[in-house]
């Protein structure tokens, strides 16, 4: 996997107020915003929340957007801020009201579901419970590098820090990966 | 190297395939020599399996009706939104008839008093010489003789 792109002509169209122009953004880039959304939040109403954020904060800042940089890393790097945001006011909100509603966190159930499907499912339930143990700074490196397909410095312009710095969260991360696996005793498929 | 050295590389560089000639040779030598590393290597690579069998996440239809929705409200508004220096302008440009009609008023002003008062110093400063001001005295005096005169004939009769 690696960045999506589009034409630049649309971007000035949807910059412009062209509202299907706008949805040809969405449909290039929604998948990816979600993904990290979801990654971050490891939850699906934040990560719609998240997600629309994410997009009229895109179509609102068009106007300002220099092409001088890469589209796909700017959308990145709002992405990857909003859902850190949602995901910290979720959380206190939550922890200071009633029981938060589980249901946010299931995975939805296709019905009559193929064994690719059901495949795809278990894969995601995994990197799910994975995900879960680490803080959501983590999460962001581990999904951009491992989801996403980012280089490392591609990621070091989406987080705008030093590649080091990178290589060092992605050290972190993934050690905590091995000593939860270990701890916890998880051998499927890892 | 050391297992610390060669445990960081393998989570990072190597597991990334971002390492080439010697220094990848020195590392594999290592893992070859090394359970400790070999199983971290094997752990890490299976994680990085499970990562990629997990497909891209689809948001629901319904984020991008609420997104449409959001931006469609006032979409002028939206669209486009004028910067200070935009604000500065247009204010210039709202403001240019009157700021002509002012100029052109105190042109007028400064043009009148210019015509009007001018000449009365510029005979004054030009003209002081000694006789001019002699006149200029005697003009006074004769008005306040006048002044005196009562008109009547009393005063030639004590006369």
């Amino acid at each position: 996997m690696h960045m999506q792109s589009i034409d630049n002509s649309i971007i000035e169209k949807a910059a412009g107020g062209d509202i299907s122009a706008f949805e040809e953004i969405y449909k290039t880039f929604s998948s990816m915003v979600y993904t990290l959304a979801y990654g971050v939040t490891q939850n699906r109403m934040d990560a719609e929340e998240a997600t629309q954020d994410v997009f009229v904060r895109i179509y609102r800042s068009l106007k300002d957007f220099r092409f001088g940089s890469s589209f796909s890393t700017w959308i990145y790097r709002i992405a990857m801020n909003t859902a850190i945001n949602v995901y910290h006011k979720n959380t206190k909100r939550r922890n200071s009201s009633i029981p938060y509603d589980e249901a946010g966190d299931l995975i939805p159930a296709v019905p009559h579901a193929s064994k690719d499907e059901i495949e795809k499912q278990e894969a995601t339930a995994q990197v799910d419970t994975l995900l879960k143990a680490l803080s959501p700074e983590h999460r962001t490196c581990i999904v951009l590098r491992e989801i996403e397909g980012l280089e490392y410095s591609q990621m070091a312009e989406v987080l705008a820090i030093p590649i080091n710095t990178v290589r060092s969260r992605l050290k972190r991360a993934r050690e905590a990966l091995v000593a939860y696996c270990r701890k916890e005793g998880i051998h499927h498929g890892l | 190297m050391d297992c610390k050295k060669a445990s960081s590389i393998i989570v990072t560089d190597y597991i990334d395939e971002n390492m080439k000639g010697l220094d990848l040779d020195e590392l594999e030598a290592h893992i070859r020599s090394c359970p400790n590393c070999r199983t971290l290597a094997e752990r890490v690579a299976r994680l990085r399996t499970t990562f990629k069998a997990a497909p891209r996440q689809e948001a629901p239809a319904s984020v991008w009706k609420k997104i449409r929705d959001e931006i469609t409200i006032d979409p002028v508004s939206v669209r486009y939104r004028p910067g200070l220096l935009d604000r500065i302008r247009e204010r210039l440009a709202l403001l240019k008839p009157a700021v002509i009609i002012t100029c052109a008023a105190i042109l007028l002003i400064c043009v009148v008093t210019v015509i009007r008062f001018i000449p009365v110093f510029g005979s004054l400063s030009a003209g002081s010489s000694q006789d001019e001001l002699i006149t200029i005295a005697s003009m006074n005096g004769s008005s306040e003789e006048s002044q005196y005169d009562l008109g009547t004939g009393a005063e030639q009769y004590f006369l």
